[in-house]
């Protein structure tokens, strides 16, 4: 059995009225990608500045290395690399002052230079922080979660507010990461990033786990192939004749206005029946999709919410 | 290894507080800039002293302290005839001195109490005086009746403003430091990226004040050099006492920046709180001219700002101001143990987890 470097237990957190993590238990094994996806508020930086040491619990153990932390002391920080959900440096520092000061702050560290290149952050070495872009900032912030050479990295929502191009630079540097066997949690809203990186995957929801597993696992058991998507421009009324195909073939359809929505695991019959229907209704149908299911259907399917609005 | 993570803390603080353009600004360039504009002021209007001054005296006095006193000098028989000389311009100011109960009266007009010149007059008699009587009262006719305590060797005004500016340059360095630090770096979320490090909180409060400290005692430099070339300044200092002074100044000072941080809780508050207390000092604490500039109505407010007994403590440091060595070791120690419990208490509220 792979070894398990993070094991958390009933973990719960409270704010006021809001449980922010409500009753969460997972594990992360060694080298893996875990993904905790989840909408706004889902309780997942929560969870993750626990792991840190940043936030107290109110109740639950956490087990790193196997060992069970009550705190999380320093022997424990100087093995993890964290990436906050908005990290702030001193903003008249240097990219490269900046780097030297964290590495001086653990006992291991990685050549600075080194990880400048790793980065892609080498032109921008003697840049006051504060003339950074946000894709540099991100990717400087990275680097100072690897700078310690950890064990185990925590990534806070690592491509939030990056436009597509930078979001598959820094997935790609993760990928990088892992191959370089390095552990890793992140947390994410984009249902992509979890698909692209993650092993396995933690579906959050109002400080609960609510779903568990590989992405390909998450998606089987939808027990659905594929998803048709499609308007329908005339008044007609779709609803009694799903009714209808619920009956003979296997399928699931829900609507918003005159968008239909149709899961099945029979893709080419439900196909012939829509069309089939469409003609002796005389609907006229447009913007027809048709895909595999993702983790996005997997949420919606257990929240009845999309992750994001 | 953990001095290598201080030193790392240290660094990065340092550079960071001397590229902070607010810090420079509120800890060397205004006090640099309010000495230049108070020293010109008073340093000619000092050696402009063409006018000729006559002093009134009732009493005894050596013919030694008459020969020192720079000014024409006429004796009267008492109090009325000094007041009358003095309604009539004979004389500027009086000077009436108690033997018995060792006391010493200044008698002067009343629109001459926020004359430049007669509180120089007067702070230069003091001074002189001060050698043969203790416990010298002031009098103004008409006005009032404050007890102001005088100093061993004030010659130049300029030793008074430049042992001012110092102290309100520990005091402005110790506020804001601070509350950039456990306000503003609190809240942008900056120290939670080092609290994720191995870090200890005390480690991490210590090397800020260190480098502030540090910071402050550069400022102090250069404010004191400056005063050496640009006014010819010749300091009498006990350095070892403003050593002393800096320490506990500084540190109390942050207390106080961390004690306003506390109150108000959102950091901009606090600053502009500390802001409006560095430029109530500034007027208040008679760093910049004597506080018998001021009404007395709200001459009473200094007694509430720190900054005054800061000066006074640099002051004594400098020789220019008179005060009991005990009392000198008390103000420290009340300055350092106020500050130092405060830094204490900031880093367990401020750098806990939450
Ligand atoms: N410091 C806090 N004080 C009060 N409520 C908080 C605090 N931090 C988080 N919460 C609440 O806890 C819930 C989870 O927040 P968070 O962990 O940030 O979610 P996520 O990272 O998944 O967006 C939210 O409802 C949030 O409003
Ligand atoms: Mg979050």
């Amino acid at each position: 059995m792979e070894e398990v470097v993070v094991k958390v237990n009933n973990l719960k957190k409270q704010y006021k009225d809001v449980k922010a993590v409500d009753d969460v238990s997972f594990y992360v094994k060694k080298k893996e990608i875990v993904a905790i996806l989840g909408p706004n508020g889902a309780g997942k930086t929560t969870t993750l500045e626990i792991l840190e040491g940043l936030r107290k619990r109110d109740e639950g153990e956490i087990y790193y290395f196997g060992e069970k932390a009550d705190q999380i002391d320093s022997n424990i920080k100087e093995k993890i690399g964290v990436q906050l959900q908005s990290t702030v440096f001193f903003q008249n520092l240097t990219v490269i002052e900046t780097l030297r000061a964290f590495a001086g702050l653990y006992q291991k560290s990685l050549e600075v230079e080194k990880v400048l290149t790793d980065f892609n952050l080498e032109e921008k070495k003697r840049s006051r922080i504060s003339k950074l872009s946000g894709g540099q900032l991100q990717r400087l912030a990275l680097a100072t979660a690897v700078i310690n050479d950890p064990e185990i990295l925590f990534l806070d929502e690592p491509t939030t507010g990056l436009d597509p191009q930078a979001r598959r630079n820094t997935w790609q540097i993760i990928s990088n990461l892992r191959n370089s066997g390095k552990t890793i949690i992140l947390t994410t809203h984009y249902m992509e990033e979890a698909e692209f990186l993650a092993d396995r995957v933690y579906i959050f929801d109002q400080g609960k786990i609510i779903a568990e597993g590989s992405v390909s696992e998450l998606i089987n058991s939808l027990g659905m192939n594929s998803i048709i998507s499609f308007k329908i421009n005339s008044n007609g009324n779709f609803d009694d004749i799903s009714e209808k195909l619920f009956d003979e073939i296997d399928l699931k359809v829900s609507k918003n206005e005159n968008f239909y929505r149709i899961e099945t695991v029979d893709l080419e019959n439900a196909l012939l029946k829509i069309f089939e229907e469409a003609r002796t209704k005389k609907f006229d149908i447009s913007d027809m999709i048709i895909r595999k299911p993702n983790l996005e259907d997997v949420f919606l399917k257990l929240t009845g919410k999309r992750l994001r609005d | 290894m953990k001095n290598r993570r201080m030193f790392s803390l240290i660094s990065i603080f340092t550079k960071d507080t001397f590229r902070n353009w607010m810090e420079v600004f509120f800890t060397l360039l205004l006090p640099v800039l309010l000495l230049l504009l108070f020293g010109t002021i008073f340093g000619t209007e000092a050696s402009s002293g063409t006018k000729e001054y006559k002093i009134g005296i009732v009493g005894d006095v050596d013919e030694t302290i008459i020969n020192s006193i720079p000014y024409k000098v006429v004796f009267f028989e008492d109090k009325n005839s000094i007041t009358m000389a003095l309604n009539e311009n004979i004389i500027n100011i009086g000077l009436l001195l108690n033997h018995e109960n060792n006391e010493l009266t200044f008698i002067q007009k009343e629109p001459d109490m926020n004359d430049e010149s007669i509180i120089f007059i007067k702070l230069e008699l003091q001074n002189i005086l001060k050698k043969h009587y203790a416990g010298i009262k002031e009098d103004f006719i008409n006005v009032e009746f404050i007890e102001t305590s005088i100093g061993e060797n004030q010659e130049n005004p300029l030793d008074f403003i430049i042992t001012g500016v110092i102290g309100l340059s520990l005091l402005s360095g110790g506020m804001f430091s601070m509350i950039n630090v456990f306000g503003r770096y609190k809240k942008n979320g900056l120290i939670k990226r080092f609290l994720a490090s191995p870090i200890k909180p005390f480690e991490f409060t210590l090397s800020a004040s260190v480098s502030k400290l540090f910071f402050n005692f550069i400022s102090m430099f250069i404010i004191i050099i400056l005063g050496k070339y640009l006014f010819s300044l010749n300091y009498n200092f006990n350095w070892l006492s403003l050593f002393c002074v800096f320490i506990s100044s500084s540190i109390g000072m942050m207390g106080l920046g961390l004690l306003l941080l506390l109150i108000f809780k959102d950091p901009a508050i606090a600053s502009e709180a500390a802001t409006i207390l560095y430029v109530a000092m500034t007027f208040f604490s008679g760093v910049y001219f004597p506080i018998e500039f001021l009404p007395k109505a709200i001459r009473w407010i200094s007694n509430f700002l720190p900054v005054k007994y800061v000066a006074d403590l640099i002051r004594f440091s400098g020789n220019i101001k008179q005060m009991t060595l005990n009392n000198f070791l008390v103000i420290n120690l009340i300055l350092f143990v106020i500050g130092f419990f405060l830094i204490f208490v900031s880093s367990k509220v401020f750098l806990k987890e939450e």
